[in-house]
């Protein structure tokens, strides 16, 4: 798809972004808001592949950082990211030649568009985490050895910071300590790289995936599940063919907020072909781990992401409610997600759980095979 | 059609007249006695007269009290008035909302049991259109289950005819019917009918084959050699999954011909990898064709999937439950050719098989034949084929009989037909003939932006394969395989990344792990004389296959010649082998355009 992202994308990406933040990543309609005022006066926003990036190109990648909700009540003036895009410029004493998202699910697929738009530059078609993760380190960027100092990050007001950090977790641990300062929502410019660095770290074609995504819900045909044209947009992406894991309807919600998190679980008692069986999804900020009858059927970072079964809209932990029919799929992830490496950051040991990560196609063989 | 009912009538008659103490005669639509008890008895079966009371009552659709038998005027024609000894009598017709279907009949016959009638012939009257009510449900309950049971009966004759292993499951996914050929492929000791799909075809989930509407897998043979291909579709029924089909095929493991079975034939526009603009066209103009019984011309450089396309055309079209048969037109010897494509008769020539064999004409009859490289068939076969096309009856070799065939072209080339019409190479007829629906698969360089999806697909397909860790691309790698030109397309594609995944030990490919040639031509220097690729940090040669350093000879002459036709031809000429046996070679060593394709 790689050109340029039209207004008429935007509605997509918000739709599809979501299914790719696994339930959490917030809601991106600020966002798609933020985006359609930046790209009110006319044009677009030039999207590039990776591969087209000059090596030598600077590449800035930004985001909001904190808590999605808080953000309906410290409504954003929309131009935070692009400040702590010009603050970190200024630092480095270079202009970006391109942005980019360094998380594709959930809000933060939208925030480096409002960017583009604003300073005039394209986006590239890539991101650092293939869907959504609660933490800054948790991403390609860092598992692969790039430094995400320096970072400028910014709040609505105009107050800035440029943090330089020894590591990325204490980059993590400081930025988070501000953004509570900045009353629990910033937004962030850092891990700037080159274009070489992009070529080999970031996770490519994410933010297409996005749009073709929501395209796919959207541009509904009668006689079609819209499940099934998620599926199939999945299985011509660089993810992998989904699996509809479960079909049922949610008889149970135990949601938590503890430590700037929601921890918890939904149960769904099947129905239809799932009839007499029981779906239980574990989840912290994201959905991490689906049990079915006692055994494991997907797990971090595989996807797992909610549907509402009659409309293919992906619905958030937030959204969750007692009595939704949902459609729960599990989405393979890129290889480079894979890695020994990337399953140290992200992998289910990461979260608490004693078990290790299992692609969704050894899990599935028969669907896979 | 109370005769559906007829033991549920005769049973619940006796029943009544045990419990009311008075006989009961039940009269079906054409007056024939159904049921009679008590006196009434020796009228069970026979035929009643026009004008008797229960004719009365069926015509006029109302009840009837006759207290004075004889002296009733409907009595007057009757033939036994003189002896009968009938006291009173009820009778009432058994109708529907709009259909008589007979009627039934009270009669007392002593003087204590006309009182009991008369003086209760409100309640019994009602009593007997009750009863009427009961015998038409269970008429048409028996009706219903005849009927059942003829589509049952249909519907099995139905899987018996499919030359597939065919299972009816139920919603608990439990096998409900099942083809005779299902038993010996599945080879299920005992009764297949009861069993759950699991214990059948063991690791096969019920959840799983309901999961799309149109599921696919393969799964391996059980306890045999091959492999079970699976079709399934769910039936849905007001939003539930109420069973599921499923058709069962198996292939045997190495199969290689290039006769193939409708099973193979499962490749869908789906297994078609790409998400550019220029790709997603063409699928959507073959999805289109597809459905119809069009000619279809696919021009393609070698490696561009023309095979793909032409099964998932098969796949979606009416044809797709007959065969697909593939025929490479520049792989089999001019000699051969004509006897494989038109078949021939016994004593044709000298070595013909006994009683004839079926060319591939023939073999696709009901389905698609599949026609590759068109552009490299003599001149002599082209005339041959014309007719065949334009009169759709083939003639065998040796044969003076014609068999008429119902087949779907799908011809595919690399080679420009309009200058090979006008350097006289292919008749300008037979262009005209094929080129119907002409579609035209873009080369990898014109997409490259689809090689990301690619990269992937074939990175997650060998890595399951043969159980090696997940591996990502340097820049410099990255830049490598962006800027090379694939002039051997996806298959080519397909083969590099096989080829890094079996030889690179680290996480990470570097440029120097990507293979040699790759990197010679897009840093655009002159190929290095022909060699064996060299195995890093090892002795070229130990511990390597006389088959591996063959197919490493066959990739490494391909890359120098080409992957086109062409560059085949070239290739085998300068490896000393002939273009079959070339073709041969690269189908044994999944070089080949299915290989991609799985």
């Amino acid at each position: 798809m790689p050109g340029s992202i039209t207004s008429e994308n935007i509605e997509d990406l918000a739709l599809g972004a979501a299914i790719l933040g696994a339930g959490g990543g917030g809601d991106p309609y600020l966002g798609k808001l933020m985006v359609r005022k930046a790209l009110a006066g006319g044009g677009n926003i030039a999207l590039l592949a990776p591969y087209e990036l000059p090596d030598d190109a600077l590449v800035i990648p930004t985001a909001m950082i904190g808590a999605p909700t808080v953000m309906m009540e410290k409504i954003p003036s929309g131009d935070e990211a692009y400040r702590a895009l010009r603050t970190l410029e200024e630092h480095l004493g270079r202009r970006a030649f391109a942005t980019m998202p360094i998380e594709a699910g959930g809000l933060n697929s939208t925030i480096p568009l409002v960017v583009a738009a604003k300073a005039g530059i394209p986006v590239v078609d890539a991101d650092g985490m293939g869907r959504a993760f609660p933490e800054l380190q948790m991403g390609t960027f860092h598992i692969y050895g790039l430094q995400g100092s320096p970072m400028a990050i910014h709040d609505e007001r105009g107050d800035s910071c440029l943090i330089n950090c020894a590591d990325n977790y204490m980059l993590e641990h400081i930025c988070r300590g501000i953004t509570v300062r900045m009353g629990g929502v910033a937004y962030i410019a850092g891990y700037p790289m080159t274009g070489r660095q992009v070529k080999e770290l970031a996770i490519p074609s994410t933010l297409s995936m996005g749009v073709n995504l929501g395209r796919a819900i959207r541009v509904r045909s009668r006689d079609r599940d819209p499940v099934d044209s998620v599926i199939e947009v999945t299985g011509n992406s660089i993810y992998g063919r989904a699996i509809a894991l479960f079909r049922g309807k949610i008889v149970d919600l135990e949601r938590e907020t503890a430590g700037g998190f929601i921890k918890g679980k939904a149960t769904i008692r099947g129905v239809e072909a799932c009839q007499g069986s029981t779906l239980e999804v574990q989840f912290q900020n994201e959905n991490l781990i689906a049990i079915i009858d006692g055994q494991i059927a997907a797990s971090v970072p595989d996807l797992i992401s909610f549907l509402d079964a009659e409309t293919g809209h992906p619905i958030t932990i937030e959204g969750l409610r007692n009595g939704f029919r949902v459609t729960v799929l599990g989405i393979p992830t890129p290889e480079i997600m894979r890695s020994t490496a990337a399953l140290a950051v992200w992998g289910p040991r990461c979260f608490g759980y004693d078990i290790d990560f299992r692609p969704l196609e050894l899990i599935h063989p028969t669907y896979y095979r | 059609m109370l005769v559906n009912s007829l033991a549920y009538v005769q049973a619940t008659t006796e029943a009544l007249d045990h419990v009311l103490g008075l006989s009961v005669c039940v009269v079906d639509q054409s007056l024939r006695v159904l049921a009679a008890t008590g006196k009434l008895q020796p009228l069970s079966g026979t035929q009643l007269a026009p004008g008797t009371p229960h004719a009365h009552v069926q015509d006029r659709h109302c009840s009837l009290v006759i207290g004075t038998p004889r002296r009733h005027q409907l009595c007057a024609e009757c033939q036994g008035r003189d002896g009968c000894k009938v006291t009173a009598e009820l009778y009432s017709p058994i109708a529907g909302v709009d259909q008589v279907y007979g009627s039934v009949s009270l009669a007392a016959f002593s003087q204590r049991e006309r009182e009991y009638l008369l003086s209760r012939q409100s309640q019994l009257l009602a009593l007997l259109g009750f009863l009427g009510t009961a015998f038409i449900a269970a008429s048409r309950q028996s009706s219903m289950q005849a009927a059942r049971e003829g589509l049952e009966m249909q519907f099995q004759e139905a899987l018996n005819l499919s030359p597939s292993a065919m299972l009816a499951l139920d919603r608990e996914g439990t096998v409900v019917a099942a083809n005779d050929i299902a038993r010996s492929i599945v080879g299920t000791r005992g009764h297949l009918i009861g069993m759950a799909i699991c214990d059948v075809i063991p690791g096969l989930s019920f959840a799983a084959l309901v999961s799309s509407r149109s599921f696919r897998a393969e799964v391996p043979a059980e306890g045999r050699d091959g492999t079970l291909f699976i079709r399934a579709r769910p039936v849905i029924q007001h939003g539930r999954v109420e069973g599921a089909v499923l058709a069962v095929d198996q292939k045997p493991d190495g199969f290689a011909g290039a006769m193939d079975n409708p099973t193979s034939g499962l490749l869908t526009f789906d297994d078609i990898k790409g998400t550019s603009d220029v790709l997603q066209q063409v699928k959507e103009r073959a999805r289109r064709v597809a459905g119809t019984t069009a000619t279809v011309l696919l021009v393609g450089e070698s490696g561009t999937g023309k095979e793909m396309f032409a099964r998932a055309i098969h796949a979606e079209s009416p044809r797709r439950g007959g065969p697909f048969v593939a025929i490479n037109c520049a792989a089999i010897p001019e000699s051969l050719l004509e006897s494989e494509v038109f078949g021939y008769d016994a004593g044709a020539f000298t070595g013909a098989r006994r009683g004839g064999k079926p060319g591939r004409f023939e073999l696709a009859n009901g389905g698609t034949l599949f026609l590759d490289e068109i552009g490299d068939m003599s001149l002599t076969l082209q005339a041959k084929f014309l007719r065949v096309l334009e009169e759709r009856k083939v003639e065998r070799v040796g044969g003076t009989t014609t068999v008429p065939v119902d087949v779907r072209i799908i011809a595919a080339t690399n080679r420009n037909l309009e200058e090979l019409v006008a350097a006289g190479k292919f008749r300008e007829d037979l262009y005209y003939r094929l080129n119907v629906v002409p579609l035209v698969l873009p080369p990898l360089r014109d997409r490259k932006e689809d090689l990301y999806v690619l990269i992937e697909h074939y990175l997650k397909k060998y890595r399951l394969a043969l159980g090696k860790e997940p591996k990502r691309f340097s820049a410099a790698a990255i830049n490598a395989l962006f800027a090379y030109d694939w002039p051997g397309n996806i298959r080519e594609l397909a083969n590099t990344i096989e080829y890094v995944m079996n030889l690179e030990t680290g996480p990470v490919v570097e440029v120097d792990g990507l293979p040699a040639w790759l990197v010679r031509n897009c840093q655009r220097e002159k190929p290095a004389p022909a060699g064996l690729p060299a195995r890093r940090g090892q002795n070229p040669v130990a511990g390597i296959s006389l088959k591996e350093l063959e197919q490493d000879a066959l990739r490494l002459a391909l890359n120098e010649y080409g992957w086109t036709t062409e560059g085949k031809r070239a290739a085998a000429r300068a490896l000393g082998i002939s273009l079959a046996t070339l073709y041969r070679r690269l189908k044994q060593g999944n070089l080949d355009d299915r290989a991609i394709a799985n």
